[in-house]
């Protein structure tokens, strides 16, 4: 038990997802399942989100289309199902700015955002590069840009400069540059002594980023970073290993949000709109949602 | 509405409004209907004359699309963290360059009848565009730089919406490259042979 609970909340899904995505080098290994989630984190008198999804409203026809992208709900309908409203959230972090983390802001009115500022500075610089190097510039809507714009004349976007403790009291920000995005960081909540958890954002996307399989080199597991990064794979696996440390090398305490498999070690529930609730940890006197 | 051309269907596609209206940031309805896309992939008349009017405006498209992006960027950089000396950046000067090359290639786009719409669209995000970067100019050299850089807000968001209502993803116009995105299955999606019907299945 802890000062903060936290849910991976299920917003849409991919139902086949090729594997070399989310798993570097996993190429002809077929299809998985992957769900589109944000992390919700509720205690000390705050409601904080890890990243707000993208809306429908822009890209859902298409990604719905032509890419296989199902059932997206809304934040509204999503945080109902654990008894809150997108007007309760105080506090997101942005783990990267990719649409389908950063392409939702305007359905949290009151909420003070933070990412960090070389995440912008860098997707600022790679949108100036010649056509052939547009490969750099992927998953961008220049629309969350303009969006953010408004934000920050509001006084609600704040631009980090590396990493930041205590965001929150005993929450901490830690940047993981040039690695799955120019200025991509991942949350730490520290809930006590030895109950410390990580929301990877993309840095992680399932298990196997954590506990890859090792036979092929006599050991057990290691490190096998994601699939796609603009930054490199080493510094992938550096800040896999920063984040291992901050919980003592206990895999399960690096929560990634677009691993299926999550409900085989938290409990969950499905919801009336067919979208999973994984329930990571409880605050003192916080009910379950699951249950 | 069987006997809509193409060039009809994409002119609707991209309903006309002002610039600063609201509804264009909205998809516009008939992009939704299958009967207008049914229309589209089955009209001869939607021809090479379309095809290559797409053709040479995909790059006007994003060239606004990634200065857009890049210039907001700018402005998150200059609002969040009150830093004038953002407005010094070589990005911007370099930025004033490649809204020039983009106003040539404008230049150059002859739009088929019944897409100036389209082209007018384009037009207008790029000038728009252009008055946020005077604006840049003015914040630079003067003492009121908040205010100056307050009017590029607003004038981004209208030039985003204007490349919005510019918006085709059959023609490889979308605002988000989707490609090797998290969320990209085009592989997959690619080998079950999917695709956007023949007129504008351009490879994007």
């Amino acid at each position: 038990m802890g000062q903060y609970s936290i849910w991976v909340l299920e917003y849409s899904y991919v139902t086949n997802y090729h594997k070399s995505g989310v798993l570097y080098g996993a190429h002809n290994q077929g299809y998985v399942k992957l769900p589109y989630c944000y992390a919700l984190i509720k205690g000390n008198g705050h409601v904080a989100m890890v990243d707000v999804g993208y809306n429908n409203k822009d890209y859902g026809k298409h990604l719905g289309d032509k890419f296989g992208v199902e059932n997206w709900h809304s934040p509204e309908t999503v945080l109902g199902e654990i008894g809150l409203a997108p007007k309760d959230v105080d506090t997101v972090f942005i783990t990267h700015a990719h649409f389908d983390h950063f392409g939702n802001v305007e359905d949290f009115p009151k909420a003070t955002f933070y990412i960090q500022e070389k995440e912008i500075a860098k997707w600022v610089w790679a949108m100036s590069l010649p056509d052939r190097m547009r490969w750099m510039n992927v998953a961008v809507d220049p629309g969350d840009i303009v969006r953010g714009v408004d934000l920050a004349r509001q006084k609600r976007l704040v631009t980090l400069d590396g990493a930041k403790q205590d965001v929150l009291p005993n929450v901490d920000l830690n940047p993981a540059f040039d690695s799955h995005t120019y200025g991509s960081m991942w949350v730490t909540v520290r809930n006590g002594k030895e109950d410390t958890w990580v929301l990877a954002g993309d840095l992680v996307y399932v298990f196997d980023n954590i506990e890859g399989s090792g036979a092929a080199v006599d050991i057990e597991t290691l490190y096998v970073p994601v699939g796609l990064a603009v930054g490199s794979q080493t510094n992938l696996v550096l800040a896999t290993e920063e984040m291992m440390k901050q919980v003592n090398y206990e895999a399960r305490r690096v929560i990634p949000i677009h691993e299926e498999r999550l409900k085989d070690r938290f409990p969950s529930r499905i919801t009336k709109d067919g979208l999973r609730i994984t329930e990571i940890c409880l605050a003192d006197g916080e009910k379950s949602r699951v249950q | 509405m069987a006997e809509m051309s193409g060039k009809l269907f994409f002119e609707r596609a991209v309903t006309v409004h002002r610039y600063d209206c609201e509804v264009i940031a909205s998809p516009p309805p008939d992009v939704e209907g299958g009967e207008a896309r049914q229309a589209i992939e089955n009209d001869p008349a939607a021809d090479e004359v379309v095809v290559r009017y797409v053709v040479a405006c995909r790059p006007v498209y994003d060239g606004l699309r990634r200065l857009i992006g890049q210039v907001a960027g700018l402005l998150v950089l200059a609002e969040a963290g009150g830093r004038r000396d953002v407005l010094d950046l070589p990005d911007i000067p370099a930025a004033r360059e490649r809204w020039a090359e983009v106003e040539q290639r404008l230049r150059a786009l002859q739009a088929p009848s019944g897409l100036e719409g389209h082209l007018d669209r384009l037009a207008t995000a790029h000038a728009t565009l252009g008055e946020v970067l005077e604006d840049f100019g003015l914040a630079r050299l003067q003492r009121d730089w908040q205010q100056h850089l307050d009017r590029a807000g607003d004038r981004i968001k209208h030039a985003y919406a204007w490349l919005q209502a510019a918006s085709e993803p059959r023609a490889g116009m979308t605002p988000v490259d989707f490609n090797h995105a998290c969320c990209s299955c085009a592989q997959r999606w690619r080998h079950q042979g999917g695709n956007d019907g023949p007129i504008f299945d351009l490879g994007a």
